[in-house]
């Protein structure tokens, strides 16, 4: 086709079961330039990454390289076309050298069949030269920095001589200096000709390293901009893009006192003097990016990690709460984001697992008995309160569907009279019919007098359902939005960190 | 809703198909261990007398008692390997106080007692406070025991003739039922109904089950945790009283091998290899196969070596149909 492009996807398309992940998508990028991607968490960049890099298989579409089609059905292909990914997580091994590490899987041979060990130093010090990077190739991998392992893991990347290098946010574990350096090896990479996609968040980043920028959408390339072009409003206008039609439209009522509140949370490396409150009635929202710290103000409230400051007031009271088990005391419930690890226990029945965290409290007579038939019409109770579809309480929760086995962990807290409900992304993985069960009952209770804090990365649900929203970037509460107020431009930018 | 809806359907759909496979396999289990009976009891006329049931029974209470704790530490999925010198040291703890010291009886079965409790405790601290996982913690823990019994002995066998020793491992009610199986069942039916009808027993189940979900749910996973090494380590304990009564002398090599007898009497039940699930009834079942086939072949006058590997063959069968069951 045209010579200008290294890499050219076209009409790619990707469903998991029933949900439409990629849309045609098309992708473009040049030889020797630095390719921004970016867009909303679960816009679609990580599955055309690992479209791209072997890991995914394509639904339809075709992919050129060099103006030829190529075929990915392992990630290995991708490699041994050239195409590298270094992923947002490091995948070093620890206790390895530098040089082991960057030729792992392919080391040099001497003709007795022993490792040529003199000369795989040899090439990873020319390797690291070429970077003009100063880290021993005999160190141990384990022993260096982030910013060091991340030069091992491009130094990998580089060691095969790639087309082609992905970056999904490698700035995220970066200080400015460390920052800085990357940005300068990825210039003289790009020098060499080696052409990168580089994924961010960061606006910055965008327009101090790219030459394009590509925006993503619910599964879409919604347009490619020269960097030069783009402008903080007119990124955010493309990731937003329309106001999505709601879900759920939450009924206001009239608010009351304040039922729950925390402040000056402080938590060491992830939450940063974070102080929010729920009036009686009202359901809260913390918005912001996947890992901005909201994980870790649920857990540390919850006592499930150490909070190093800061204080819980439940109806206008002091909750000292330094485990689990003080929290449920409490009437604190927790919903995880990972439903499988941290909310079912799968081989149980829905009433041992909807009666699990009330047993000590409501259902326990002389010598720890269970009080079977109460047990029984608790868990009934809530079973039918939350709408549980399936045969009956005796079944094992492993069988029910996502949605189901959410309304039980929620009916768990329930059964418990919690005060305050904690909840991470409590509708990932649940098909929407369930979501408007659960986002009904949350208002329900909200009515109740429950304090309803819900952890949300989508957008559209966090303002269909959110009667406040707090923004989270970066381990602080930036931003304070009510629902009149409150946008998806609006809170896109102060999830970016740029309006604060 | 309805594809939420169909989907339950089929799910309950394959719970019955699951089911139904046990109940097949289970069956399996007793026809084995039936056809076992009567193919003794043709060879061997004195095999399907009460004498010899009584037998078994106490010959196996030793196993038996030791595998109602180890039971619920395999549904969390632990493991405890020192068990087996536990048996020793207790033994040789209580014929020392007797016979070495002087001491009263019930001084020196409630000291042997204590010797398996802070064992227990021991193993339960290293498990969930250091984090060691069971199966070193345990191994470790063994051979510990195993040099302290024979240190404190200087290697030799203590003789003891205390009548209530004695009485706890050969002693008989109306002089037919053995002590020991009694001991042995009292212990099933105490562990049955806590894990059937208390709160204790359901932690126990969920922590095995998904601990990092129990732990959420406000559960203490690790004092219940360590609390079963410790229940665990008491049946040892009670068990070595009962070797040391059966024999009328404390061996510091006593119990050798016994671990693995208690674990895998209580896979060949068809408990599960992964946890969250299971029962005594299985472990007794199990405790009674194992039992059936060594009394068996000892009237047979086969070689012991042969029980040695046909207990072996047992275990990896009843494992591997564990595993088939799960898929």
């Amino acid at each position: 086709m045209d010579s200008k492009h290294v890499l050219l996807a076209e009409g790619i398309n990707k469903t998991f079961g029933e949900s439409h992940v990629l849309k045609n998508v098309n992708f473009s990028l040049k030889y020797g330039e630095i390719h921004g991607l970016m867009g909303e968490n679960g816009a679609g960049k990580s599955t055309l990454i690992k479209i791209l890099s072997g890991d995914y298989s394509r639904d339809s579409g075709s992919i050129t390289l060099d103006g030829k089609p190529i075929i990915l059905n392992a990630p290995k292909d991708a490699i041994d076309l050239g195409i590298r990914v270094i992923h947002q997580e490091i995948n070093v091994v620890k206790p390895l050298t530098v040089a082991e590490n960057i030729f792992l899987g392919n080391y040099p041979v001497k003709s007795n069949g022993m490792i040529d060990w003199e000369k795989l130093n040899q090439q990873a010090q020319e390797v690291l030269d070429s970077l003009g990077e100063s880290i021993s190739v005999k160190t141990k991998v384990g022993l260096l920095t982030i910013a060091e392992q991340q030069i091992v893991e491009i130094a990998k990347a580089l060691s095969v001589k790639p087309k082609v290098l992905i970056m999904d946010e490698p700035t995220a574990a970066l200080n400015d200096q460390e920052t800085s350096k990357l940005f300068s090896l990825l210039r003289k990479l790009k020098e060499n000709g080696v052409s990168i996609i580089y994924i961010t968040h960061r606006f910055s980043e965008i327009y101090e390293l790219t030459d394009q920028v590509t925006i993503m959408r619910d599964g879409e390339t919604v347009d490619t901009l020269n960097t030069s072009d783009v402008t903080d409003e007119k990124l955010i206008k493309l990731m937003v893009g329309k106001e999505k039609n709601s879900i759920f439209m939450h009924q206001e009522i009239e608010k009351g006192e304040k039922i729950f509140s925390v402040e000056h949370l402080c938590v060491e490396g992830y939450v940063n003097d974070v102080s929010f409150h729920v009036n009686k009635g009202e359901i809260v929202v913390i918005f912001g990016l996947f890992g901005a710290g909201q994980n870790e103000v649920c857990r540390s409230i919850f006592g499930d990690i150490r909070k190093d400051n800061g204080k819980v007031y439940i109806k206008g009271e002091i909750a000292h709460i330094n485990s689990v088990k003080d929290a449920c005391k409490y009437g604190i419930g927790f919903v995880s984001d990972d439903r499988k690890n941290d909310g079912i226990i799968p081989l149980l029945t829905v009433k041992e697992n909807i009666c699990l965290s009330s047993l000590i409290y409501k259902l326990s007579s002389r010598f720890g008995i269970i009080k079977r038939d109460r047990e029984k019409s608790l868990a009934k109770k809530y079973f039918d309160e939350l709408g549980v579809n399936c045969a009956g309480i005796d079944q094992k929760i492993g069988s029910l569907s996502g949605g189901n086995q959410q309304k039980c962990v929620i009916g768990r807290w329930l059964a418990n009279d919690a005060k305050v409900l904690l909840l991470n992304m409590p509708t990932r993985g649940v098909d929407v019919a369930a979501r408007a069960e659960i986002y009904r009952t949350l208002e329900k209770l909200s009515r109740q007098g429950v304090a309803i804090v819900i952890v949300s990365l989508e957008m559209p649900e966090a303002l269909s359902i959110a009667d406040r929203i707090y923004v989270m970037h970066e381990k602080k509460i930036v931003g304070e939005l009510h629902r009149e107020e409150a946008n998806q431009e609006k809170l896109m930018s102060y999830a970016l960190g740029i309006t604060s | 809703m309805l594809g939420a809806q169909s989907l339950d359907i089929v799910e309950v759909k394959k719970q019955k198909i699951r089911k139904f496979q046990q109940i097949v396999l289970d069956s399996c289990l007793i026809l084995f261990g039936l056809a076992m009976a009567i193919y003794f009891a043709f060879s061997s006329p004195y095999f399907l007398s009460i004498k010899n049931f009584m037998n078994i029974m106490s010959s196996v209470s030793i196993v038996g008692i030791i595998a109602t704790g180890m039971t619920l530490i395999m549904i969390t999925k632990g493991i405890d390997l020192s068990v087996g010198s536990t048996i020793a040291l207790a033994g040789c703890v209580t014929a020392l106080f007797i016979e070495v010291f002087g001491l009263p009886w019930w001084i020196a079965m409630a000291a042997a007692l204590v010797v398996g409790l802070l064992i227990g405790f021991i193993n339960g601290i290293l498990i969930t406070k250091f984090r060691v996982v069971p199966f070193i913690a345990t191994l470790g823990m063994m051979n510990v025991i195993r040099g302290i019994a024979f240190i404190i002995t200087n290697g030799q066998a203590v003789y003891t003739s205390n009548s209530q020793v004695s009485f706890l491992g050969a002693g008989k009610v109306l002089n037919l039922i053995p002590i020991p199986g009694i001991i042995m069942m009292i212990c099933f039916v105490v562990i049955w109904a806590i894990s059937k009808y208390t709160i204790y027993g359901r932690y126990v189940f969920a922590i095995g089950g998904n601990s990092s979900a129990s732990r959420l749910a406000g559960i203490s996973v690790k004092k219940i945790t360590l609390s079963l090494y410790v229940i665990t380590g008491g049946f040892a304990a009670l068990a070595g009283l009962v070797m040391t009564g059966l024999a009328s002398t404390a061996m510091p090599s006593a119990g050798d091998g016994y671990n693995l007898d208690v674990i895998t009497a209580v896979y060949l039940g068809g408990n599960s290899s992964e946890g969250g699930e299971g029962s005594v009834w299985r472990t007794l079942l199990g405790v009674l196969i194992i039992g059936l086939l060594n009394n068996g072949m000892a009237l047979l006058s086969i070689q012991s070596y042969w029980q040695t590997a046909a207990k072996g063959l047992l275990l990896v069968v009843a494992v591997i149909f564990d595993v088939m069951r799960r898929k």
